[in-house]
């Protein structure tokens, strides 16, 4: 058999369909608990944006399993940020290899005869290519025997891939019937992953690329498993979804896709945070050597500074549309993401210090009092940019700025 | 029955953002306790309550008109 090492196999642009998938890589044999042991051995971790150990994520849910009637595995590829594509291509290009993830998932959690499993992909409304594609891949499924699969359609809004609003809408599905976009439930942050309805039934969400991953270990084993890192990548030309070995430092990546080198980049999206440039150059893109660096990837995000941007005009655009992305549920988020963006849109114009302490008050009564992190990653990105930016927010102190040095700002 | 000793003493005051409509009364209710931010919604603090602290907890608990609030165990 041959051995890929790569969740990306197919080619861009192409879909592999079922009985491709498994020439290539054989029928998906039943899992055990041992894909548990496994999983913890390679040490992975969600590529969701968290990077919470994976294994982990699973002992609340084989204690909750024993009296439970239902488990239902979530695959999560609501990819709401319009800087991220990586899931979509996973989608799009192998989304088998994503639905033996939640298939050896199941079995290896659902053992006995305790608790059935179902399985459900949450996906973004209007992504049609991606919806028709793993559609396609659950119909050549149909003779298998496997959990009931399904596809559940989230309205396209950023917040509605976070893991609680999954797992709500999940919730009221089983309810109603129907997915509403926000039904209220009190979550339990601590155990965001998992949420015993009222039937005390467990919901187990996994990101697409992690879900890939695991169906990836399912088939290859811990041993030979090889952790590759996938990124979305800002390019001139537009998005760009690589795959790269943990040797790939970010100075390679970016020149690899024809990119200027930059003053800084934004890693981990809109939720999270700048880096110069000369910190991270020289760092391998991977999870794990940056978090010794306390670093994030995040979800992969990699946004680069063009050079004729301006770091802290970027940031006030991004807080602006992370504003415009809140449910408007809770009231530190409805009212403190837009006080954020307007106070770094005026900063960015002309830094006066009466507004940068206003804006650090108002980050300071943010994070942690939503019911869900958006408004926390919104506030982290807005001051990883006043601390990366610092001597950018002196210039604009006098409404100069480094990136429009001659063009005198109002 | 829980020993209600036990459990006063290792509580937690907890909200659910999304069921808080910021007027504020809460904030009358335990005014040692919930001071409310800029824009009238509540801070509520996120350590252990003394047990002191409990009984304005629970009036703030009790009187909440949206039952936004909860105690609950410090798990
Ligand atoms: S924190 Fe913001 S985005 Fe999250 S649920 Fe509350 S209002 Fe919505
Ligand atoms: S009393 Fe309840 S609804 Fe009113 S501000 Fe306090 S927590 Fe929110």
């Amino acid at each position: 058999m041959l051995v890929d090492y790569f969740v990306l196999s197919a080619p861009a642009g192409q879909r592999e369909d079922y009985n491709a998938h498994i020439q290539r890589n054989g029928v998906l044999e039943r899992c055990d608990r041992s894909l548990i042991d496994a999983v913890a051995e390679v040490a992975l971790t969600g590529r969701g944006g968290a990077h919470f150990p994976v294994a982990r994520k699973w002992q609340p849910v084989l204690q909750a399993i024993s009296t439970a009637a239902r488990l239902t595995v979530v695959v999560n590829a609501a990819e709401g940020e319009p800087s991220s594509r990586k899931d979509a291509e996973i989608m799009r290009r192998n989304p088998h290899l994503v639905l033996d993830g939640a298939v050896a998932l199941s079995q290896s959690l659902v053992t006995g005869t305790y608790a059935a499993a179902d399985i459900v992909v949450w996906l973004h409304e209007g992504d049609d290519i991606s919806l028709s594609s793993i559609q396609r891949a659950i119909d050549e499924r149909a003779g298998l025997d496997e959990p009931p699969m399904r596809v559940l359609l989230t309205p396209a809004r950023y917040v509605s891939g976070e893991s609680t609003s999954v797992i709500r809408a999940v919730q009221s599905e089983r309810r109603t019937g129907k997915a509403t976009a926000f039904p209220r439930f009190t979550v339990d942050p601590g155990r965001p992953w998992l949420q015993d309805d009222a039937d005390g039934n467990p919901i187990l969400v996994h990101n697409c690329e992690t879900m890939a991953r695991i169906g990836q270990i399912a088939r290859v084993g811990a041993l030979a498993y090889r952790a590759t890192s996938l990124v979305t990548v800002t390019a001139p030309g537009g998005l760009r979804v690589l795959e790269v070995g943990p040797d790939t430092t970010f100075a390679t990546l970016l020149a690899s896709l024809g990119v200027v080198t930059p003053s800084a980049v934004l890693l981990g999206g809109y939720g999270g945070q700048w880096v110069e440039w000369l910190r991270i150059a020289d760092l391998a893109v991977d999870p794990d050597a940056l978090r010794t660096h306390g670093l994030s990837l995040g979800a992969g995000i990699i946004i680069p500074l063009a050079p004729e941007e301006c770091g802290l005009q970027k940031t006030a655009e991004i807080a602006a549309w992370m504003a415009g992305q809140s449910a408007k549920a809770c009231g530190p988020c409805t009212f403190g993401l837009p006080a954020v963006a307007e106070l770094m849109t005026k900063i960015s114009k002309k830094a006066k210090a009466r507004d940068l302490r206003e804006l650090h008050e108002v980050c300071g009564l943010i994070p942690g009092r939503g019911a869900c992190r958006h408004p926390d990653g919104t506030v982290r990105m807005v001051t990883s940019a006043l601390e990366v930016f610092a001597e950018d927010l002196d210039q604009h102190t006098h409404s100069r700025c480094l990136a429009h040095p001659r063009k005198h700002r109002r | 029955m829980t020993d209600s000793m036990t459990v006063m003493t290792n509580v937690m005051l907890r909200i659910d953002p999304q069921a808080c409509d910021g007027i504020g009364m809460c904030a009358h209710l335990a005014p040692d306790l919930i001071t409310l931010d800029r824009w009238g919604y509540p801070i509520i603090p996120t350590r252990v309550l003394d047990v002191e602290e409990v009984s304005q907890a629970t009036k703030a608990v009790k009187g909440c008109p949206k039952k936004a609030l909860h105690l609950i165990a410090n798990k």
